[in-house]
């Protein structure tokens, strides 16, 4: 719409006559631009070009947590037994044990089974019910195509004196859903980590007690504690392949001031600091892309240093994207799911970080919804922000473009009583309009057939 | 890695769809314009001075420069501009009412000077502002305004006035 007055207004700067004809112009103008065609992008190349990019920024050499090669390691727990290890032959480098990888393995069509449950459909209800709720909430994910307009609104909202009720609005290019048939993953639990790690360990001995003796053992989980001002503790998950550092409480000062605005550092260096820590501490990065700041934080500090709030942020969160076959992984509330790491924004220094350092996947192909037309529907009708009463005024909220995700989703299984975490292809949708009160940025949409039965 | 660099994702996801429409519209084959845009990211990544350090015309100036390479590749020409006329209508790939419009854009652009065609097209293809127009080209503002204005005014005397909205509307669905 813009671009037409704007268009108009250059041509009535030409020849004024032309503003007599100008609502028969703009109708013409209007109706065209609604029948153009589109520049014919292939969303695939987008998303190509965009990993290969990606695999240019990040051609480092590749590390392993080889070492944390720290003062004084505290004993604690089942995993101090680790020590003997590190000490010995600096294992990981050699063996690579916790050294970063991605297997996947591929299994026949539909091999997790249906994967819509009444359990997932309430998750996605419950994301969608609780979006206005709070001012940190950003984005958030909507019912998958199917799940009625009803299910989604929150009857519980106490209606203010002067109601909003959001019109979904889509003004993107035509959605293109060539492929019929996309791949699903699923975390596989399955780890030799702890297995391994055992074995060495036995081979080594423990002084006191034999540990051959234990058969078919498995190191579950280890942890290491720096003895040092400003030290970190250092805990893995070998269960589920997952690590933590965070700070050692004893040995940190508390700040006791508020941050001030001028203090708070930019963008590029808040980044820096998480990529200096990965850098120092060897982390390796291959399993994931590009650095970026939390939507939430980005807006905690936007807020404070404009006055718009007075909660001084103490910290903010980077995020580097998990990368799955070239595709960014996203949580279903719409953040970017990967390895965080915690900034004190003051010291600037990382507090926490944790993530995967080796992920099993298990990978099956399932049918993908592809009529563009269910998926607009299911855009501009579910999600309900606002309130459907009388006289309530509307306001449009406009998507623009969609891009092709991985969306990460818990599927629990009823006959088995476990919960899966699964990765489905996904479209996810930006709001590209400002409107007040309306604090969602994107909303995704996952394309999984079973989704919308 | 450089400092800012990590940005430059950010920017790719700001700037693909336009440096593709730039370069697609000049070449109107969709492999081509493909090949082009990766090759003009690729080079922007390695020149990447940080975000705060560009502008839309930096990034532009890279796409105008390799098309411009294609066609000094292609021995046809090293006018940019006159790729207007060598990329045409003959592409079998546009639909009627795309060809028509590009015929009838082809016809009325020819009374435009080079420098003319070249703001035009930036102007309501690309959607470029005055201000980018003219640090690509190394004009100000001002004068680039003016020679917009001019130029389509000059389109507006010389064509019958539903040809000249026609003129505009094509501009508008082709971009």
């Amino acid at each position: 719409m813009e671009k037409i007055e704007q268009i108009l207004e250059e041509l009535f700067m030409i020849d004024p006559a032309l503003k007599n004809r100008s609502t028969e112009i703009r109708q013409v103008v209007a109706l065209m631009l609604k029948e153009r065609p589109q520049t014919d992008i292939n969303p695939d190349f987008f998303i190509e070009l965009r990993s290969r990019l990606a695999d240019k920024i990040s051609e480092q050499p590749r590390f392993m947590i080889k070492k944390f090669v720290w003062p004084v390691v505290a004993l604690a727990g089942v995993g101090s037994l680790l020590l003997l290890v590190v000490l010995n032959n600096n294992y990981f480098s050699n063996q690579g044990l916790l050294s970063s990888q991605i297997y996947i393995n591929s299994l026949s069509d539909n091999y997790f089974g249906k994967i819509s449950s009444d359990n997932q459909k309430e998750m996605f209800i419950n994301n969608t019910g609780n979006i206005a709720a709070a001012r940190g909430v950003l984005v958030n994910t909507i019912p998958p195509v199917g799940i009625s307009k009803d299910l989604a609104v929150n009857q519980k909202m106490i209606v203010p004196d002067n109601p909003i009720k959001y019109k979904m609005v889509y003004q993107g290019e035509e959605i293109r859903l060539a492929a019929s048939q996309g791949a699903v993953y699923r975390k596989s639990g399955r780890s030799q980590s702890g297995q391994e790690l055992a074995k060495q360990i036995q081979k080594l001995g423990f002084g006191f007690i034999d540990l051959k003796k234990f058969t078919n053992a498995k190191l579950d989980s280890l942890s290491l504690k720096e003895d040092r001002q400003n030290g970190y503790v250092f805990s893995a998950n070998l269960e589920n392949n997952s690590f933590s550092i965070y700070q050692n409480w004893e040995k940190w000062p508390q700040p006791s001031e508020t941050i001030k605005k001028e203090e708070l550092p930019d963008r590029d260096a808040i980044i820096s600091v998480a990529k200096d820590f990965a850098k120092e501490y060897k982390i390796d990065l291959s399993l994931y892309g590009q650095p970026q700041m939390a939507e939430v934080s980005k807006m905690a500090i936007v807020d404070y240093q404009s006055g718009r709030s007075d909660y001084a942020p103490e910290s903010a969160t980077v995020v580097f994207p998990f990368i799955i076959d070239k595709q960014v992984v996203y949580s279903n509330d719409g953040s970017v799911d990967g390895l965080t790491f915690e900034v004190d924004l003051r010291r600037r220094v990382v507090i926490n970080a944790s993530g995967n350092f080796s992920i099993n996947l298990e990978k099956s192909n399932y049918e993908l919804e592809n009529d563009n037309q269910k998926i607009k529907t299911a855009l501009t009708k579910v999600v309900q922000v606002g309130y459907e009463v009388e006289g309530a005024r509307e306001v449009e909220v406009i998507f623009g473009s969609p891009k092709k995700i991985l969306t990460k989703i818990y599927n629990y299984n009823t006959e088995t009583n476990e919960s899966y975490e699964l990765f489905v292809p996904a479209l996810m949708f930006p709001v590209i309009n400002q409107v007040d009160g309306y604090y969602q940025k994107q909303v995704i949409i996952p394309l999984v057939k079973d989704l919308a039965d | 890695m450089e400092r800012g660099q990590s940005d430059f994702l950010e920017y790719y996801d700001q700037y693909f769809k336009k440096i593709y429409g730039f370069i697609f519209r000049r070449v109107l084959s969709r492999e081509i314009a493909e090949d082009l845009t990766s090759e003009v990211f690729i080079k922007a990544l390695k020149k990447w001075p940080g975000q705060e350090m560009v502008s839309a015309a930096w990034i532009f100036s890279i796409a105008r420069n390799r098309v411009i390479d294609y066609y000094r590749t292609k021995k046809e020409t090293s006018d940019i501009e006159t790729i207007f006329d060598l990329a045409g209508p003959v592409n079998p790939l546009l639909d009627i009412a795309n060809r028509q419009a590009l015929e009838k854009i082809k016809t009325a652009m020819g009374c435009l000077s080079v420098k003319q065609r070249q703001i035009v097209m930036m102007r309501l293809w690309d959607e470029l502002s005055y201000k980018e127009i003219g640090e690509l080209i190394g004009q100000s503002e001002a004068s680039v305004k003016m020679a917009c204005l001019r130029s389509l005014k000059t389109l507006r005397n010389n064509l019958p006035e539903k040809d000249f909205i026609a003129l505009v509307i094509g501009l508008i669905i082709l971009n």
